[in-house]
Order: structure tokens, then sequence, then C-alpha cells
């Protein structure tokens, strides 16, 4: 105890931070999110080429984009209310300090611009037969999941991004078609998240038990 | 040499104590959170934890809400303003003492 508090407070607020990620659950949500991108990608690989159902599915990416957020969200609420809160306590954290918001835009806006300057690039300078989006997809996946990696302490997720590289490099080189090759790496990569989170949950269940009465 | 009996003049000693402290720390990085998170956060035992609080509480730094989930008791503890405050008043001060006893 003393050890801790003499140590650094920092470290304190790090480990208080990375509690919310010990049980895998994030991840869960997250794969969630990537399998319903998966579907999406299929339903417009499935869809017949000027079809009404393919000017549907196109137009409706965005909606489908933030159904899928919030499902997420909602899932990862219900999964920690139903098997955290009761194990190991209810925490809710605080919204990020501006500065902290301003970082993580400026971050999120680079990636997406190095995602559309590798897309380009790659597009008028493709080989024939090279599909640019899974790898460029792969590698923004990889670096998002890295950082998550050293901000949380969850290390399993660099074997994550490891996989999540592999799958978009190869499909990029050997994949079966443009159509088909985004949602092979959604679903890959929602399969990747899944068992990671899957085996962290399940250790996270065995570890501790659930409190049948509160606190005080 | 305890915290308890020796501080640097002027320090917060309510928020100095080696317990509190660390209860400080995590509802400072937290909006709020309950007594079994606290508890196995800090590795304080139920009684030794509620003293601590009842201190926090009554020096207006942590408000206390009973509540229930379900059938369940469920006890949840946040900062108020004023605890943040003196929250990182004892940062600052503890730092600039660190930085001149160097």
């Amino acid at each position: 105890m003393t050890a801790d508090v003499k140590g650094d407070i920092k470290s304190i607020e790090r480990r208080t931070f990375q509690s919310w990620f010990e049980d895998g659950i994030q991840e869960l949500g997250v794969g969630g999110f990537c399998a319903w991108l998966a579907l999406y990608f299929l339903g417009q690989a499935l869809a017949p080429v000027k079809s009404t159902i393919k000017i549907i599915v196109d137009v409706g990416f965005l909606p489908w984009f933030f159904l899928g957020g919030w499902l997420s969200r909602r899932i990862v609420r219900s999964l920690k209310q139903n098997l955290t809160y009761r194990r190991t306590g209810f925490v809710s954290y605080k919204r990020p300090e501006k500065k902290v918001r301003k970082r993580i835009s400026l971050l999120a806006g680079i990636l997406a611009g190095g995602m559309s300057f590798g897309i380009v690039f790659l597009w008028t300078h493709k080989p024939i037969g090279f599909d640019p989006l899974p790898i460029v997809s792969g590698l923004a996946f990889t670096l998002v999941l890295i950082l998550m990696a050293f901000r949380t302490g969850a290390w399993r997720l660099v074997l994550v991004a490891a996989a999540v590289a592999a799958t978009g490099t190869a499909l990029s080189l050997w994949g079966w078609g443009e159509k088909t090759n985004l949602v092979a790496f959604y679903a890959l990569t929602a399969a990747a998240l899944f068992v990671s989170g899957g085996v962290a949950l399940a250790l996270y269940l065995r570890q501790n038990p659930v409190h049948s009465e509160d606190s005080e | 040499m305890s915290s308890e009996s020796w501080s640097p003049e002027g320090i917060d000693r309510l928020i100095h104590e080696p317990a509190r402290l660390v209860i400080a720390t995590i509802l400072n990085a937290v909006e709020s959170a309950d007594f079994l998170y606290l508890q196995r956060e800090t590795g304080l035992t139920k009684g030794n934890l509620s003293a601590h609080l009842a201190k926090l509480e009554e020096a207006g730094y942590v408000t206390i809400e009973k509540t229930y989930r379900g059938k369940i008791p469920l006890t949840i503890l946040r900062l108020t303003d004023k605890g943040r405050e003196a929250f990182r008043g004892y940062r600052t001060q503890w730092q600039a003492f660190i930085r001149k006893t160097r």
C-alpha cells in the first residue's frame, strides 16, 4: 500500500484507466462493429449492379456506420453491467480533457488523410490484381491497435495488430477480388478481436468471482 | 518517518495520508466509482475504506450516494469540485516540494 502511495500518482491514474480494458469486453464491442461493417460490404458485394438495392446500400453507409457504433456501445455497456460491475465494481470515466480531445481529433485527421493518400497513391500505381483497400485499412487498424496497446497496457492487442496487418497485406496481394476483399478483411479482423477479447473475458471471469453483496 | 506525523508545511494533510491519496487519485481520474471498485483498486479492507471515505466526505471532498442495483445496495462515490481542487493543489504543492528538495 505504502509503496503504491509513495510511487507515482501517474501509475495509479494509468492503472485506473487500464482497468476498463482488462475484461476484454471493449474488444468484443469493436469486434462486433467490424463484423457489422463486414455485413455491409457483403451487402454491397451481393447487390446487383445498377439495382435499387445497390443504391440503397451505397447511400445507407453512414446510417449503417452510426447505428453500428451505437449498437456496439449498448452491447459493451450491457455486458459491463451484467459481468464486470458485479465482479470488480462499477466505474464511469470522465470525458477526456479538451487538449486530449484535440489530440485525438488531430490523430484521427492525420490517419484519415494518410489513408486517403495511401489509397489514391496505390490506386494510381497499383500493379494488375493488386487491391489497395485491405492493406491501407490493415495498416490504419494496426496503428490504432498498437497505440491502444501502449495506452491501455493490453499487450494482447499487439498480436491482434500483427494479425490484422498480415490479413490486410495478404488480401491485397492474393485476395479474391475487390468486392469480397473488404468483406474478408473486416470479418477476419472481427474474428481476431473476438478471439482476443473472448480469451481475456474468460480469464477475467475465472479470476474474479461475483460479489453478491455491496461493498459497504 | 510516517506521513501522518510529518508533512511539508502547508500541504493538505487530509489528502497526504497514503490511503486517502490513493482514493483521491482514483476518484480524480474517474467520473464516479462504486465502493467495490475502490476497495479492489486500493486493497483496503471495507472498514478501513469506509473510515477514510467518511473523513473525505466530512471535509466536503467526496460525495457518497447510496442507491440500489436491482436488489443489491450500491455505494457510488464521487470527488466534489472542492475535492478535485484540493487534489490538484496537493499535487502542485508536492511537486514543488520535491523539486525544492532535489
